[in-house]
């Protein structure tokens, strides 16, 4: 019996020697792979493409755009900014931003005074300089409320964040008293830290698998300064805007890459 | 008979087993080199494109003093165009605000002072050494800088033509009226010039780099005179120190 046991026995194994090979060839598979082995690839696999995917959650960027505010003295400056983001979940990202504006300005006007009889006319002139800037970082929280949507709005976003910024100021003024002929002159220097609140609206175009770019509108809102060095003046003197509402409003564009 | 049935059998199996193990070693050498270069494949997709973000301690020129200097603010891209070569496109923004103390037995008062200054360059990064020092840089390439200067200055105005009627005539001649003046000079301009830049790459991550760099600008400047107040731009330089990070896709 034994002789036959073991005979059938030969004979199975080797039918599975024979067919093993080719099977594994046929189903492309390592057989001859542990299952730890195997394991590791489906891991390997697994971490590569939740990398991928987890890749995709951060974003930066560059834009620029118009400002009107109180560094630009109520007229039309520019802003640049940068960006970094990372997108919770679908429909919620961070992003922390930072915003450069500068601006000056050198206006000489020209006048005539009349004095008193016999007429007399004095020609003065009447000198403005100025040169401000700012540097505002933010932190903002970003909401893409129709994320989901099968329409052309889940490119919408809406921001709500904090602001801090830092602004410096120098501006100089100079004319003539007629009545007493003094030269008056006026020097403000300022230097400012300020923390403040930002609402945000933009909307992503996009370009390429990794490319976007945005349209965005924000408003920045600030505080009275908590840092003060100088006079204590509002950036926004010689403006029409007051100290403690919005500082700047901006619109433009910027690129979005994703990664 | 059977043994002689056994003996050939156990040849066959024998050498199927033998076929058999070659086979699986092919296969699991196959996949084991597959599954081995499958991080390797995707480490080997190395970034073309970088990003960065960081800070200087800068002095120079527009810096207006020689202290512990002031900060400078950049961010740069740069691509890749050979294995040791990359093009890299910067943007440092330099504001400097400062108040001079002047003391002396006739005269005490403080002078103002604000420079903003955009830099743009491009530089061409080169990695010329191998080994442990493969990851030092050197870059060089072409500058653009923008500044504008202002700063307090004494009264300076020109002698008025004199005190004149309304039509004209002169009253007074060579009257010492003050006409133009102004107690403060603003001066912007544009300059061209060079850079030089050393850095040295840290990596923190598969995509992640923290540089660690110096870099000296030198530029020719030219004035944009608007009026007689305006100042003149001078020539000059700027060094900093300082790192950044910049990531890589």
């Amino acid at each position: 019996m034994k002789p036959r046991i073991f005979f059938l026995l030969l004979v199975c194994v080797s039918i599975i020697s024979v067919e093993l090979p080719s099977f594994a060839k046929n189903r492309n598979i390592p057989l001859m792979l542990s299952t730890s082995e195997a394991g590791l690839s489906d891991r390997l696999l697994a971490n590569d493409s939740s990398n991928i995917q987890l890749s995709k959650r951060f974003s930066f960027g560059w834009g620029v755009s118009y400002v009107v505010g109180d560094i630009t003295n109520d007229v039309i400056g520019l802003q640049l900014s940068t960006f970094v983001s990372y997108r919770f979940t679908p429909i919620f990202e961070v992003s922390f931003a930072t915003h450069f504006v500068q601006s000056s300005f050198s206006d000489e006007t020209t006048y005539y005074v009349n004095t008193a009889a016999p007429s007399r006319i004095i020609p003065t002139n009447f000198n403005q300089q100025g040169a401000a800037f700012s540097v505002s970082s933010e932190i903002t929280g970003t909401l893409i409320p129709f994320a989901e949507a099968e329409s052309d709005f889940k490119r919408l976003r809406v921001g709500f964040g904090s602001v801090v910024r830092i602004a410096g100021m120098m501006r100089s003024s100079s004319s003539m008293n007629i009545i007493t002929r003094n030269l008056e002159f006026s020097v403000i220097y300022t230097r400012q830290l300020a923390f403040g609140g930002t609402v945000s609206l933009e909307y992503l175009f996009p370009i390429s698998n990794i490319l976007e770019i945005g349209i965005r509108g924000q408003a920045i809102i600030l505080a009275p300064p908590t840092y003060l060095l100088g006079e204590k003046v509002s950036l926004a003197s010689f403006s029409s805007l007051p100290f403690d509402t919005i500082q700047s409003t901006s619109l433009g564009a910027f690129l979005r890459i994703n990664f | 008979m059977y043994l002689k049935w056994l003996l050939y059998f156990g040849v066959i199996v024998l050498y199927f087993n033998i076929q058999i193990r070659i086979s699986a070693q092919e296969i699991n050498s196959m996949t084991s080199l597959a599954v081995a270069q499958m991080p390797q494949q995707v480490n080997s997709q190395a970034p073309q494109n970088f990003a960065g973000w960081g800070l200087y301690i800068a002095e120079g020129t527009t810096t207006y003093g020689r202290d512990g200097g002031d900060i400078l603010m950049m961010m740069n891209y740069s691509h890749r165009i050979s294995k040791t070569v990359e093009v890299e496109f910067g943007l440092q923004y330099l504001p400097v605000m400062r108040l001079f103390e002047r003391n002396s037995r006739i005269l005490r008062d403080s002078i103002p002072y604000i420079s903003l200054s955009w830099l743009g360059d491009i530089s061409f990064m080169i990695q010329p050494f191998d080994g442990i020092l493969q990851r030092f840089r050197i870059g060089i390439g072409p500058t653009l800088t923008t500044h504008t200067v202002m700063i307090k200055v004494n009264p300076n105005g020109n002698i008025a033509p004199g005190i004149i009627d309304s039509n004209g005539v002169q009253i007074i001649p060579n009257a010492v009226v003050p006409a133009s003046y102004a107690n403060t000079r603003l001066t912007r301009g544009i300059g061209i010039g060079a850079n030089l830049k050393i850095d040295y790459l840290v990596p923190i991550a598969p995509n992640i780099d923290i540089c660690f760099r110096a870099q000296v600008q030198l530029f020719r400047a030219s004035d944009m005179r608007q009026n007689a107040q305006s100042g003149t731009a001078t020539d000059g330089g700027l060094g900093s120190l300082g790192a950044f990070i910049r990531v890589g896709w």
